[in-house]
């Protein structure tokens, strides 16, 4: 994030080009990118140089084995697996531990190491908080109050700004011109309040959020270059820390709270902390009286206080902020243990705009996404990096297109289900408005498949195919689209499926040889309509004279295998005579067979990490096979460590 | 050598009890029938101490120890700290832990090199422990529970780790350690091996149900027998215990 913009004081010119994204909208960018599913949860690698953790991911030693066991990524995906979640690739790892960065760039003063820790940790809630939003609730609206409002200049800035930082119930639309408000400096500078209790720590501050309209001086045309060293936008002109003794150890909770509860104790600790309680709200009260002139000009009043704790801030006789008060605000997002410290993270977060540079595709396919996510029980909010977009909803259709589309349904369904005479007469009365037999099957029948000979030729209805070559005279050539790819071909048993998926035909498709005769046999004989052996792909026609020819062949091949089946018979008579003779037990031949395909892995378990070796036995087997398994594999670990 | 022996009926010997190569602790017991069986076996090589942790007799559950250190939670008492200080070696490091996983026994497994760790620990906790005990530190689920400590016992010569330990993570776990890891159970059947079993590189002490046949993989394991622990594994393959068994 190179540039930083304040609240207060946003370039002109980026300014005047701002215009507000509508509400559906300022929900993607901001929320957090779920992890996506890992598909694979299965333990590919069986080496013991890998991580079963994270997705088998193997090493090349052990240094860079246990240095993986260190990382965090590793230490998330223990954690995710620990809390029932699909553990993610590091490339996916980096992508989150990236985008909360930038949610949390106001914590950059933080020190390394804490925020490498908290990284981990925050992830696993994130997700698991992630995990509990996603339910639906009834009847709340539709697209859910963001903290953010965002706004966006083209080509490709947004700028992010905490709804709370404007005035309560500012219409949607009045936004953007009460963002222009802010710029305007006051005199005197604008000014807040924060105050912060919880646990018996205190923290206070009155800071000024942007520079006093006297100290704003017009940059001079020739500074451009080297920008005076400025004063900076915030200063803290009053702060307050204070610390008492209120919480019960052990317990938690508040004495006061506890009093109510269960009656008044009377131990020593229980006194302490009840002085300590009264003390802690004298001394604040005591210090909103001294800060009472302050407090009166500032613009928001921010407090970070339990219920119960509020009360110290509002509703007491000569209360300095009142309870109705239009200033007060909570803080949009979650906030540590009071300090002085978290008080200044708080007022970077609230006044430095959150920036994002998405074109504005990227803006509308979140978009998209999002508002296809919505209705869904379950909405996946898209991570940043994905591409996908979610298809257009249906349109309504037109009385006509409802008709046509009923015609084609009808059709297609004719045809793979190979019932020719209502075909004809379909065609008789529909070929018009269909468009003739070479039309392309309209896209959102969802077919891959571009015309009907093709569906005829897949469906493998020889008749129907006959039909359309001889009397429609259907064009073979037209190629099959090219998604359609050998592999969503498999389930046929076209055992033309070893031709290049680059091109494919009619000819390619049709799933049995009759088909395929109809077609050759048409080549041959209207050798002049098509390109038969070119573009149709066909592989040579088929004449009445070649059929004879192969039907001779085929004959006189299984006469020939007649003759060796029954010569072998005899021969085995007689050995079998001879055999009998010589001595009463021999083994009979088909014995050996038997004993030699059986040669293979003759221990129980056969090869290890054969876990489909095992799928016909019974339970008893299939322990027995486990166990000599693991014994092997301890016996394998055993030798390999005593070198 | 394994020996059996019993803490008040209790076969849970691993919570009453911390052994490793250079100290051993046990609770106080009315009578000194457990506290001689250590005696028994350790005799004079390594101090065996009498103590309670944070007042209670889980010593076993609520500490972490190797031949280098002791980590006590942070419920120890001072009075229980200079009692542990006083009676074991000066080489020996003791350091009380802030953590909020307070039951150390149960998140930490160490031998001397290496220590499995609660994937929950905090960081500063996970460099105490490296610089206590001198080992490197990983965050691990044995088995898919986060109970490191109370799913396996490891030394310097081997590990036994929870039976549904699959063949993978048994792998890299060995891989890890550099020493070998058997799944097994103690206790008759029980999953909860380091409750059940102490251990050290030269003897062992499992509860007192635990069979002739888990005393044989244990020895085996943490090669106890001063011979070649593979030809008693070969002889005996057909008693090792897994999850199937």
């Amino acid at each position: 994030m190179s540039q930083r913009y304040h609240v207060f004081s946003l370039p002109l010119d980026l300014l005047d080009t701002l215009t507000p994204r509508n509400l559906v909208t300022n929900q993607t960018a901001r929320r957090d990118p779920s992890p996506p599913v890992v598909a694979t949860k299965e333990q590919t690698s069986t080496s013991a140089r890998s991580c079963n953790v994270c997705l088998g991911t193997a090493f090349a030693d052990i240094d860079e084995q246990r240095s993986h066991f260190r990382s965090d990524w590793h230490r998330y995906n223990v954690k995710i697996r620990l809390k029932g979640g699909d553990p993610v690739s590091e490339s996916v790892f980096a992508q989150l531990v990236e985008g909360l960065e930038d949610s949390l760039s106001g914590s950059a003063s933080e020190d390394e190491s804490a925020d490498e820790s908290d990284a981990v940790d925050t992830l696993v809630t994130r997700i698991k908080r992630g995990a509990l939003s996603d339910i639906p609730e009834e009847g709340a609206p539709k697209v859910p109050a963001s903290a953010v409002i965002w706004f966006h200049s083209p080509p490709a800035t947004q700028i992010g700004i905490y709804r709370m930082l404007f005035p309560l119930e500012t219409p949607t639309a009045a936004y953007l011109s009460e963002l222009k408000e802010m710029q305007t400096p006051i005199e005197g500078g604008r000014k807040w309040a924060m105050f912060m209790v919880a646990g018996g720590h205190f923290a206070g501050a009155i800071v000024r959020v942007s520079r006093a309209a006297e100290e704003e001086v017009p940059v001079p045309v020739n500074a451009r270059k080297k920008p005076p060293k400025s004063k900076p936008e915030t200063i803290v002109m009053k702060h307050k820390t204070f610390h008492r003794y209120t919480t019960r150890r052990k317990q938690g909770g508040s004495q006061s709270i506890n009093d109510n509860s269960k009656g008044a104790a009377i131990s020593a600790g229980a006194m302490l902390r009840r002085y300590g309680e009264q003390a802690l709200r004298d001394d604040i009260r005591g210090l909103l009286q001294d800060w009472a002139e302050d407090v009166r000009e500032c613009e928001r009043i921010w407090i970070r206080a339990s219920v119960s704790n509020r009360r110290i801030f509002l509703d007491y006789e000569g209360c300095v902020i009142n309870k109705g008060d239009d200033r007060l605000r909570t803080f949009p997002f979650p906030t540590r243990r009071p300090t002085q410290s978290e008080l200044s993270r708080c007022l970077l977060e609230l006044t430095q705009v959150k920036i994002s540079h998405y074109t504005e595709e990227d803006l509308r396919e979140q978009d998209e996404a999002f508002l296809a996510s919505l209705p869904k029980p379950k909405p996946q909010p898209t991570p940043v990096s994905t591409t996908d977009i979610a298809k257009p909803k249906p349109q309504r259709l037109t009385k006509e297109e409802e008709i046509y589309r009923e015609k084609w349904s009808r059709l297609l369904d004719m045809i793979t289900k190979g019932r020719l005479e209502p075909l004809k007469s379909f065609w008789e009365r529909e070929a018009e408005s269909i468009g003739g037999v070479n039309v392309v099957i309209p896209e959102w029948i969802g077919d891959r498949r571009v015309s009907l000979l093709q569906v005829a030729a897949q469906s493998g209805h020889e008749e129907i195919v006959r039909w359309l070559l001889y009397d429609l005279r259907a064009d073979p050539t037209i190629p099959v689209s090219a998604g359609w790819t050998k592999a969503e071909d498999a389930g046929g048993e076209s055992d033309t499926s070893d031709v290049p998926s680059s091109r494919r035909t009619a000819y390619d498709l049709a799933r049995s040889r009759a088909v395929r005769d109809v077609l050759r046999r048409c080549a041959a004989d209207h050798p002049d309509w098509w390109d038969w052996f070119g573009a149709a792909r066909v592989p040579s026609g088929l004449s009445k004279e070649k059929e004879e020819e192969r039907d001779d062949k085929r004959k006189q091949r299984r006469k020939g295998l007649k003759e060796r089946m029954r010569e072998r018979e005899a021969n085995e008579m007689s050995r079998s005579t001879a055999a009998d003779e010589a001595s009463g037990a021999t083994t009979p031949e088909p014995s050996k067979t038997q004993m030699e395909s059986h040669s293979g892995p003759q221990r129980l378990g056969g090869s290890s990490g054969a876990t489909d070796g095992v799928v016909g036995l019974t339970a008893e087997m299939k322990a027995k096979v486990e166990r000599e398994r693991r014994a092997r594999a301890a016996e394998a670990r055993l030798a390999l460590l005593r070198r | 050598m394994a020996t059996r022996i019993q803490f008040e009926n209790s076969s849970d010997i691993g919570v009453f009890s911390k052994l490793t190569n250079s100290y051993c602790l046990t609770a106080i017991q009315a009578s000194t029938n457990f506290y001689s069986a250590f005696e028994n076996e350790l005799g004079d090589v390594v101090p065996i101490v009498h103590t309670t942790v944070a007042g209670t007799r889980i010593v076993g559950r609520l500490t972490a120890g190797n031949r280098h250190g002791l980590l006590v939670p942070s419920t120890t008492t001072d009075q229980e700290l200079q009692h542990l200080r006083n009676s074991l070696p000066d080489a020996i490091a003791i350091q009380r832990v802030e953590e909020r996983l307070s039951a150390l026994g149960n998140v930490v497994a160490c031998n001397d090199y290496i220590a499995l760790v609660h994937p929950d620990i905090d960081r500063e906790t996970e460099e105490i422990i490296a610089d206590v005990l001198k080992v490197e530190v990983f965050r691990q689920t044995i088995a898919d529970n986060a109970l490191v400590g109370s799913y396996c016992t490891i030394s310097n010569q081997g590990g036994l780790v929870h039976p549904k330990t699959s063949i993978q993570d048994q792998n890299e776990l060995s891989s890890l350690l550099q020493v070998p890891i058997v799944a097994g159970t103690v206790n008759r059947g029980s999953d909860v091996i380091g409750a059940g079993l102490v251990v050290n590189d030269w003897c062992a002490f499992t509860g007192l149900d635990t069979t002739a046949t888990e005393i044989s993989v244990i020895e085996a394991t943490f090669k106890l027998h001063g011979q070649n622990s593979s030809a008693v594994i070969g002889e005996m393959r057909d008693s090792l215990i897994d999850n199937w068994a």
